[in-house]
């Protein structure tokens, strides 16, 4: 069983903090979320490496702009998907009968 | 004591559901029975062409309380009634049927669906009732953007009145009912008690009856996009051409005279579509006139040009069967790249046949068309025919014209009237050819001498393409119908003979001109047949169609789906055209064998014979496939849109098209229900809840 965030030392949760903001990345950018959310509840920890503070923000960024993209991106396709053609059908991975 | 006792029903057939779960599946139906009464259904269904779609669509299950109306004043009063519910299916006669009267029971936003009754026993659907002024629902225009004269500019309008109806979008579900067979009247007969019922009870006593449609279509958007994915079929099917000249071939520089006319038809209810007025009396007349020329003294096939019969199928949606066969007889020799893996024609590009390969369209020297000629639109019982002919070369039908015009009034013709036939411009104005087969022919080359016969001058009737087209004078059908195939028949004789000069014939050309007589026994035969009853002597002698456990009566004329649907009109022109241009006894050096279809295991015909009507026998007549030139099929066996300024008309594919009677509670004892169902949750869930601490704490202290 995992140590709870509270428990762990400076370092490791530096550790998991840089993993999970370079796991991001990897076309995973829950794990920018999942950053903030984890370390959460230690961000104010005296012993804490301020480079933990800086992995947070740079997730929190990343995930703000990403959150943006993908909300537009969504937008532009559920009201032009239709309009886009063969290329739209590609696109779409249930196409909705009758619209 | 009625309702209380539906209203137990109700509520038992309710608690039946639930407990239909773990039933069999036996009891299941029985349950189903208890609640739902499934009525025949005639849907209006959704189309789709190059630019979007038309006709109805329900994305869920519409149910409504059902609604009487049964005049417009009824109308504005469902509209306006603000003490009603939520949903109605609105029960109309059908010829309150126009967008206007659906905006006005739209704007109650209360709307589910709406029967429309085609005919009807009650007085308010019979055919009594029908208003005087009918209203086409085609366009002021029918195809005109596929026609001859689709770029020129302030076209003539041969509809003016046309409402535009068939290509309205509807949201929600649109029925007919039609008193037309058993079934439909029994459907007709329990709406109508249903919704006289609701009447009765003011549409608030609950439970009221109502209705339940699943109409949901696939297609959406326009062809291009359903196609694509696969919702929609091409719409189509076969046409049938033949010729007596079984030698006939690209080559031999005879001319050929074409007589031709539509087989289908379309209207809102697709099972309804009947079309007598709009193809299947020039259907019937084209039989017969290949009947009357059948019997001419002097051999058809032995003539100085060759007589072409074509029947065309989808001629309602854009000519898409003359336009195919004028594309695929001009791009002949047909380049085959993947010969089929048996029968004839060519697997890609798809041809369900090649012979008519042998046809070459640049020697094709005239063209007979029969239009509309059932003489129902009329004001009552004209019996002129007007000959159309194109108003752009116009002078390349002049002659043929004047001989028609001058055979419709010559004495010499077994019709009494004189004067049977005028051209159409006689008043002067010159308006072309109304929407007909010929333009797809004049399309590809103009100088064609064409000549267009039909029963109206400046307007097509009001019945064109419409539901009700189901009642004319048989006996002014029957004349104009024999009128018109004696006029082409022997027009088309002299054509094929090279005679311009009646005067001028050779005693046994007057003798073989005076053996063309139109049977008008034959004709009534045919329209009687080929309008209400399938199943007629005549057609059973060539399809055996009485053989069937469920004999057909009336069947739709629209031409249903390409490949998907029989053909049951084609199948009858092809056998019936088999017989009246097949090689004749006496020229045959053996007699016909018969037998080949009542006993195929000891008569067996010859490789190059067709068994017709129990008998073998040679025929130049084939098949036809019929669809939108602007689609093609790839070498998947898939359709695409290959133009999308042509004809591309497909039906959408739909989940399976019902609907069902059940009653309904009052929404305050629904919500009740609703309330009692949440309430015993909470209820069960702290029982639940209690219990298992009550145990927790129990089992802790032992």
């Amino acid at each position: 069983m995992a140590k709870p965030i509270e428990k762990m030392k400076p370092e490791e949760i530096l550790t998991a903090s840089k993993k999970l903001f370079f796991g991001g990345f990897a076309l995973l950018p829950m794990l920018w979320v999942y950053n903030i959310l984890y370390v959460w509840p230690v961000r104010n920890r005296a012993d804490l490496s301020p480079q933990v503070r800086h992995y947070m923000l740079l997730s929190g960024i990343l995930s703000v702009v990403l959150f943006v993209v993908f909300s537009v991106w969504f937008g532009i396709f559920v009201n032009q998907r239709l309009n886009w053609g063969t290329t739209g059908d590609t696109l779409t991975v249930v196409l909705v009968k009758g619209v | 004591m009625v309702s209380k006792r539906l209203r137990t029903s109700a509520i038992l057939s309710r608690v039946a559901i639930s407990l239909a779960a773990v039933c069999y599946l036996a009891s299941a139906q029985d349950i189903y029975d208890t609640i739902y009464n499934d009525i025949g259904s005639l849907p209006c269904v959704r189309l789709l062409n190059a630019t979007g779609f038309v006709g109805c669509q329900s994305m869920g299950a519409a149910s409504g309380v059902l609604y009487r109306a049964d005049t417009l004043e009824d109308i504005k009063q469902f509209a306006s009634d603000g003490g009603l519910g939520n949903q109605y299916t609105v029960v109309i006669p059908y010829w309150l049927l126009s967008s206007s009267n659906v905006d006005i029971l739209k704007s109650s936003k209360r709307l589910a669906a709406i029967l429309a009754v085609v005919n009807g026993t009650d007085p308010a659907h019979a055919v009594a009732a029908r208003p005087t002024a009918i209203i086409s629902p085609d366009t002021t225009c029918p195809n005109c953007e596929f026609g001859l004269y689709a770029n020129t500019p302030n076209q003539y309008q041969w509809n003016p009145a046309g409402s535009g109806l068939l290509f309205e979008q509807f949201d929600f579900p649109i029925y007919a009912l039609n008193t037309m067979d058993i079934r439909n009247t029994m459907s007709y007969a329990s709406v109508m008690q249903a919704v006289n019922r609701n009447r009765d009870k003011g549409y608030r006593d609950y439970p009221l009856k109502s209705l339940q449609f699943h109409s949901f279509m696939w297609g959406a958007q326009d062809t291009g996009a359903c196609l694509r994915k696969g919702w929609c079929t091409p719409v189509g099917g076969a046409s049938v051409w033949s010729t007596p000249s079984t030698n006939i071939s690209y080559t031999d520089e005879k001319p050929i005279v074409v007589i031709t006319a539509a087989m289908d038809s379309r209207s809102l209810f697709h099972d309804l579509t009947l079309g007598v007025e709009t193809s299947v009396a020039g259907m019937v007349t084209v039989l017969a006139v290949a009947e009357a020329l059948s019997r001419s003294t002097i051999p058809l096939d032995t003539m100085s040009k060759h007589i072409v019969y074509t029947l065309f199928t989808g001629e309602a949606w854009g000519f898409s069967g003359s336009q195919r066969f004028v594309q695929d007889i001009t791009s002949s020799p047909i380049q085959c790249e993947k010969p089929p893996t048996s029968g004839s024609g060519c697997a890609y590009p798809f041809y369900s046949d090649l012979e008519f390969q042998r046809l070459n369209p640049a020697n094709i020297e005239a063209i007979l068309e029969v239009g509309q000629i059932a003489g129902m639109g009329g004001a009552g019982g004209s019996s002129i025919l007007y000959a159309h002919v194109d108003n752009i070369q116009e002078s390349a039908s002049t002659a043929l014209l004047n001989q028609i015009v001058q055979i419709g009034a010559n004495g010499s013709t077994t019709v009494p009237d004189s004067n049977a036939v005028q051209a159409a411009s006689s008043d002067g104005v010159k308006r072309g050819l109304p929407p007909s087969s010929s333009m797809s022919f004049l399309k590809s080359r103009g100088n064609i001498p064409t000549v267009v016969l039909t029963d109206f001058q400046k307007q097509m009737s009001a019945l064109t393409n419409h539901d009700q087209d189901d009642s004319w004078n048989t006996p002014n059908t029957v004349n104009l119908i024999q009128q018109a195939a004696s006029v082409i028949s022997k027009t088309a004789w002299l054509q094929a003979q090279g005679i311009s000069d009646s005067a001028a014939m050779t005693p046994a050309q007057t003798e073989a001109i005076a053996s063309i007589q139109v049977d008008a026994g034959l004709v009534q035969d045919l329209l009687e047949c080929l309008s209400f009853n399938y199943s007629c002597p005549l057609v059973d002698r060539y399809l055996n169609v009485t053989a069937s456990p469920t004999p057909p009566a009336r069947l739709p004329h629209y031409s249903g789906t390409l490949y998907s649907q029989s053909q049951p009109f084609p199948i009858f022109a092809w056998s019936f055209l088999a017989n009246m241009t097949s090689v004749k006894n006496t020229t045959s050096p053996t007699p016909r064998v018969t037998g080949c279809s009542s006993m195929p295991a000891t008569v067996q015909c010859g490789p190059k014979e067709y068994c017709v009507g129990d008998r073998c026998l040679v025929s130049l007549t084939r098949y036809h496939d019929a669809y939108g030139t602007g689609l093609a099929m790839d070498s998947n066996s898939e359709y695409y849109i290959k133009d999308a300024s042509k004809p591309v008309w497909t039906e959408s594919t739909w989940d399976p098209i019902g609907l069902r009677m059940f009653d309904v509670t009052s929404p305050g004892s629904q919500i009740a229900e609703l309330m009692t169902g949440l309430a015993l949750t909470l209820v069960s869930s702290g029982v639940v809840w209690y219990s298992r601490r009550f145990l927790k704490k129990t089992l802790k202290e032992d």
